[in-house]
């Protein structure tokens, strides 16, 4: 898809700024890298503030006791996709 | 009770001369604190936990956290939040906007699993601190105490008492004299029913009047700081060093 570069980028700087990573640039952030625990380190409130930049960007709702939530949420490269697949804005 | 070391943070200069313990500049940067972490603490968090480390590097000692009005400015995001239509509430801001955060961050940080406990007390916050700290030094040899606040937020300029700055002061605090330590001597005597109607010293003391009263400390032989129910007097071990 020809947005996925742009869209990759912008899921980085959301994350970025979302979470407030203060030391952290977009170049820092792997593609296909766990984003909790042992790759970039977000822990569980990351995930719930992610959700919410989520909904409030792209107007997906995610449900917090799904088992498919963490497949999402795995690395930017699922992330990216859940956004393509379901953004309603 | 004795005092064996204190630091102190402050965002801004008030005298023209300041004790090498006080450091002076409106961003702190936790250094020790790793930047996942860091970027949970405001300001005075990482001021606080950088006073912490200071004092106590290994985190042996239970820490007793006074801060009248915690991170207001925090709160105070979450509540205008609240007020926008569709505006959902930011969890990690929830989580920190509770009294104790910065302690909770702080004892992740320094693996700490000692008693640790966060007071507000509606400007009563130093006294409530230090009896606190009697409390557990009738069990314990040391004990910390850190007392900060934070300046007015915009919203409250006019309101309240806030400090003229955001400050910070933590001081070790010991049932005996420890030896090879300079400690002053730390005593509390009661303010007379009334002489507290008359005295125009500050009874609510910041955290900026308790800088200054151990600033004073090191240079005087005794220094008082009176507050609503107590004079806190700190008595130099011998005669005062000479500063000149």
């Amino acid at each position: 898809m020809s947005d996925t570069p742009t869209l990759e980028l912008e899921l980085k700087q959301l994350i970025i700024d979302t979470l407030e990573l203060e030391d952290i640039t977009a170049d820092d952030i792997v593609a296909d890298e766990p984003l909790f625990i042992d790759g970039l380190g977000l822990d569980s409130i990351d995930a719930l503030e992610l959700g919410l930049a989520l909904q409030k960007h792209y107007g997906i709702t995610l449900d917090a006791e799904a088992e498919d939530t963490r497949t999402h949420f795995a690395s930017l490269n699922a992330l990216r996709a859940l956004v393509e697949a379901r953004r309603e804005r | 009770m004795h005092l064996t070391d204190w630091r102190a943070w402050q965002a801004s200069a008030t005298r023209t001369a300041h004790d090498s313990r006080v450091e002076i500049t409106p961003t702190p940067r936790a250094e020790q604190v790793p930047a996942m972490l860091r970027r949970r603490l405001s300001s005075v968090g990482q001021a606080c936990c950088t006073l912490l480390s200071a004092l106590d590097p290994h985190a042996n000692l239970p820490v007793i956290h006074a801060s009248r009005h915690g991170d207001t400015t925090r709160i105070l995001a979450l509540l205008d939040a609240a007020t926008q239509p569709d505006e959902a509430l930011s969890p990690a801001r929830f989580s920190l906007s509770v009294h104790n955060a910065i302690l909770g961050l702080y004892s992740i940080v320094s693996q700490s699993h000692q008693p640790l406990e966060a007071v507000a007390a509606c400007g009563d916050e130093f006294e409530a601190m230090m009896s606190e700290a009697l409390g557990y030094l009738t069990e314990r040899d040391e004990v910390i105490v850190l007392f900060s606040d934070i300046a007015a937020p915009d919203a409250f300029i006019h309101h309240g008492d806030y400090p003229a700055h955001a400050s910070a002061v933590a001081m070790r605090l010991s049932r005996s004299t420890v030896t090879g330590v300079g400690s002053a001597e730390l005593s509390a005597s009661p303010v007379s029913p009334a002489a507290s109607q008359t005295t125009h010293s500050p009874n609510a003391p910041t955290p900026l009047e308790v800088i200054h009263w151990l600033e004073q400390a090191e240079h005087l032989p005794e220094a008082t700081l009176t507050c609503r129910r107590q004079h806190w007097q700190l008595v130099a071990p011998h005669p005062a060093p000479d500063h000149d």
